[in-house]
This record gives structure tokens, C-alpha cells and sequence, in this order.
């Protein structure tokens, strides 16, 4: 049980404000997006990210219609 | 009620071997719709030329443009036939509005009003508090004279 309790404790969140540093989210920013997809160019989740859920969904919208506009690649395998 | 024109914000991706002619051709074709709707374009403007994340008819470079207007709302699906009638030359389209944000100023000036203003906005809120409950008890009486029904 202490085992278990050890692997699952988590190292403080670090928290990331766009609205506070005076960042709009949008499509076309492709330097900003790149900050929020993996090696492998998916979008990070809310806890690695640090977003709080309002910007989160703005940027996950934002990288959806990035791809669509070939800005940003689907997957690495292109 | 009168419709108000909005901005919108278009970014159209083109191939690359696109010539002159027709590249012209569309955008006289964009400006025609554009007026028809009675809009006003800001920015005509090519905004890169780059290589595409992943080839798109077999291309892997284009060139995209933006264009910024502001005309009434039927505009959209206007353009969306032009660019879906040229789909050899556009390879891919997308429309935005853009809003013009202004909640930050609108604070600010709150935060200036003078003491007494700031006291008479919080005696009207309270006022506002205690007659809530009152509609709610009128509400009530209505329901009851409908369910009733035995006058």
C-alpha cells in the first residue's frame, strides 16, 4: 500500500496563464501552438500543460484547425 | 431589424504553380463578392509562402493569404462557394470573426468612480436582493390559481 501511494504522489503543478502574459490564442500562431504538442505532434494534456480549462480548450481548438490549415502536422509518420 | 456588418478574417492557401492570370482572376472574383455584400476590405495581403506539414494534392509547398473585410454576414457562404468552385487552385480556406475585445478598459473605469457612486450601487444591489424573493412568491400564487381552477 505505501508502495502504491508513493508512485501516484505528483510533483507540484506548474501553472501557465496565456491571458497574463499577454497572449491571444490563435490559429495561425504556430510558435505558440508548437509549445503544446509532443514529439510525437499531439496535443498535450491539461496536467502537463499547466492551462487552466478555459485556455486549454481555446488551444486544442486552435491546434485542430492549425492541422487543417497544414500549419501542423497530424502525425509524425508524414 | 437592420443586420450589422461584422469582420471577418479569411486565410486561403493556394498551390504554388498557381499563374498570374488566374491568381488575378480570383481575386477579382473575392472583391465582387465582397462589394455585393456591401463590405469593405482592410487587408489583402500574402501572408507566407512555406512548406505545407503534409502534402495536399501531392503539393508540398504553398503560398498562403489573408484577407480582412467587413461586410454582412451572408458574405460567408458566398465565399465558400467561390473557393469550393476553385478547388484545383485553393486547397484549403478558413473564415474567423474577429472581436474586438474592450472588457479590460471597462474595469478599469469602474474602479474610478468617486466613494459616494460606489455606496449607491451597493444600496440599489441590496434593494435588488430583497425584491427577488418577492417574485418568487408571486410566482408562486399564480401557479396555485392555475392548479386550483376551483374559483
Amino acid at each position: 500500500m505505501n508502495q502504491s501511494e508513493r508512485r501516484y504522489t505528483f510533483r507540484k503543478r506548474k501553472s501557465r496563464n496565456l491571458a497574463k502574459e499577454g497572449k491571444k490564442i490563435d490559429y495561425k500562431d504556430v510558435d505558440l501552438l508548437s509549445q503544446f504538442i509532443t514529439e510525437r505532434k499531439k496535443i498535450m494534456p491539461r496536467r502537463t500543460t499547466g492551462l487552466n480549462a478555459k485556455e486549454q480548450r481555446k488551444i486544442a481548438q486552435a491546434i485542430k484547425r492549425a492541422r487543417f490549415m497544414a500549419l501542423l502536422p497530424y502525425t509524425v509518420l508524414h | 431589424m437592420a443586420i450589422k456588418p461584422n469582420i471577418y478574417e479569411t486565410l486561403y492557401l493556394i498551390r504554388p504553380d498557381i499563374g498570374t492570370e488566374k491568381f488575378t482572376a480570383l481575386q477579382e472574383k473575392l472583391n465582387k463578392t465582397i462589394a455585393a455584400n456591401q463590405g469593405e476590405i482592410k487587408k489583402n495581403e500574402k501572408w507566407e509562402e512555406r512548406n505545407l506539414a503534409y502534402p495536399i494534392n501531392k503539393y508540398n509547398k504553398g503560398s498562403y493569404h489573408i484577407l480582412i473585410y467587413e461586410a454582412l454576414p451572408t458574405v460567408v457562404s458566398d465565399l465558400e462557394k467561390l473557393f469550393n468552385l476553385n478547388k484545383s487552385d485553393v486547397l484549403r480556406f478558413m473564415t474567423t470573426l474577429n472581436e474586438e475585445e474592450e472588457q479590460p478598459q471597462v474595469k478599469k473605469e469602474t474602479s474610478q468612480d468617486s466613494t459616494e457612486d460606489h455606496t449607491i450601487s451597493v444600496f440599489q444591489s441590496a434593494v435588488n436582493v430583497q425584491n427577488e424573493p418577492v417574485k418568487s412568491e408571486n410566482t408562486n400564487e399564480n401557479t396555485e390559481t392555475v392548479i386550483g381552477g376551483n374559483d
